[in-house]
């Protein structure tokens, strides 16, 4: 059985999230774990996908594990981890 | 641009990038250098990237990138200078031939961006023995360099000596690298003082520095920041000498008198420079609360010195 690999970026510190991403069973799946889900869940799958899509990254399972991060912080972890995964540097 | 107080904020930190501009440093520079583990340049870049162009920080700042030596360089500067950076801090200068490399990378740059050729400036720091003794050939040798910063940590253990609170061991450094300053008409900024709760100690460094002719001071941790601001702001006792100087130069000029002295000392061009120096800074800083009202009819509307 192939294990898959998983690729993680940021902390757990307040203000910062922690992207996780790994390969996916053929399509995109995103998922957020988020105190403030409720208020910001539009604004936080369209961050994560608009860094999936520059990217063109489709078949892959995202879990952002937000601690009050600003978008800033969400759209560059998410890139983070993705260029990683690529084996980015 | 003031230049007090430069203050490092760790470039991989989101919590400390978005409390930045809340700590009243003249200049913050973001640091992807020393502050970034190795594992953590790359996200630490996309981090900061992220936050400059975002344009959540209004505050003067630059970013210390990786050196010129290290495979992270060139992608720093690039994404930084695209993300709206306008100063580049450049770690680890040793000789002339670090600031050409830079200056070349960084020219390609700004064609690339369409940007005004020489606009991004570069600090250099120095931190090695070889850096300390090719002071004048690294400080003269870009009109991007507007100041150059002192590294005492990295200078210290090139010399294999220990730091000390009375900083005998970097006294030859300072002094080399801000003559050399001054003879370029560049700032010269101090190391950082890294005791961090000795407050009396900082003070003390503070003071010498100051007097031996630097313009500020690097910082590590924000509580420094209102004492370095502080110490340069010059004193009641030093703004009243200087409003002194001035008039009597003034009146000496209206008389038609050869020489002038003050308190027995005779007053000569430098030091009224010196004095409309300290007036045009405390009105750079806004500080008008501190100026003589005696002094008011040398201002011009615009808050500079009128020297008609």
């Amino acid at each position: 059985m192939n294990e898959k690999k998983v690729f993680s970026v940021g902390t757990d510190s307040k203000g910062d999230a922690i992207a996780v991403i790994s390969q996916g069973f053929g399509e995109r799946e995103v998922i957020i774990e988020s105190s403030v889900i409720k208020l910001f869940e539009n604004q936080m799958f369209k961050s994560i996908n608009d860094i999936l899509d520059i990217y063109h990254v489709n078949d892959v399972v995202l879990t952002l594990k937000d601690r009050g991060a600003l978008d800033y912080t969400i759209r560059a972890r998410v890139e983070a981890a993705i260029i990683i995964m690529q084996g980015g540097e | 641009m003031l230049n007090r107080s430069l203050l490092y904020v760790p470039g991989n930190s989101p919590g400390k990038l978005n409390s930045a501009e809340d700590l009243n440093a003249d200049i913050i520079i973001f640091d992807l250098e020393d502050a970034v583990a190795y594992d953590q340049k790359i996200s630490a870049r996309i981090l900061l990237k992220s936050f400059i162009s975002s344009n959540l920080c209004r505050c003067c700042s630059a970013v210390r990138v990786n050196a010129i030596d290290t495979k992270f360089f060139i992608e720093d500067i690039f994404m930084m200078i695209s993300a709206g950076i306008k100063t580049i801090v450049l770690p680890k200068v040793e000789s002339i031939q670090c600031i050409i490399t830079a200056d070349k990378e960084i020219e390609k740059i700004e064609k690339k961006l369409n940007l005004v050729n020489k606009s991004i400036s570069i600090f250099p720091i120095i931190e090695t023995a070889k850096g300390v003794e090719n002071a004048y050939e690294i400080v003269k040798s870009s009109k991007r360099i507007k100041m150059v910063l002192f590294g005492a940590e990295d200078y210290t253990v090139d010399m294999g000596v220990e730091r000390s609170n009375d900083g005998n061991e970097i006294m030859f450094a300072r002094m080399r690298i801000v003559n050399a300053c001054k003879a370029a008409k560049k700032l010269a900024i101090d190391t950082v003082y890294t005791d961090i709760n000795n407050i009396h100690g900082l003070k003390k460094d503070i003071e010498f520095i100051k007097g031996i002719g630097f313009d500020g001071k690097c910082i590590i941790s924000p509580k420094h920041v209102e004492y370095v601001n502080d110490a340069f702001i010059p004193t009641k006792d030093e703004l009243s000498r200087a409003v002194e100087i001035i008039i009597s130069m003034d009146e000496s000029v209206k008389k038609g008198l050869g020489a002038v002295s003050l308190n027995g000392k005779m007053l000569d061009e430098p030091i009224r420079k010196r004095a409309e120096n300290i007036l045009q800074f405390v009105l750079d800083i806004g500080r008008y609360d501190l100026i003589p009202p005696e002094i008011l009819p040398y201002l011009t509307v615009e808050g500079g010195i009128d020297n008609e």
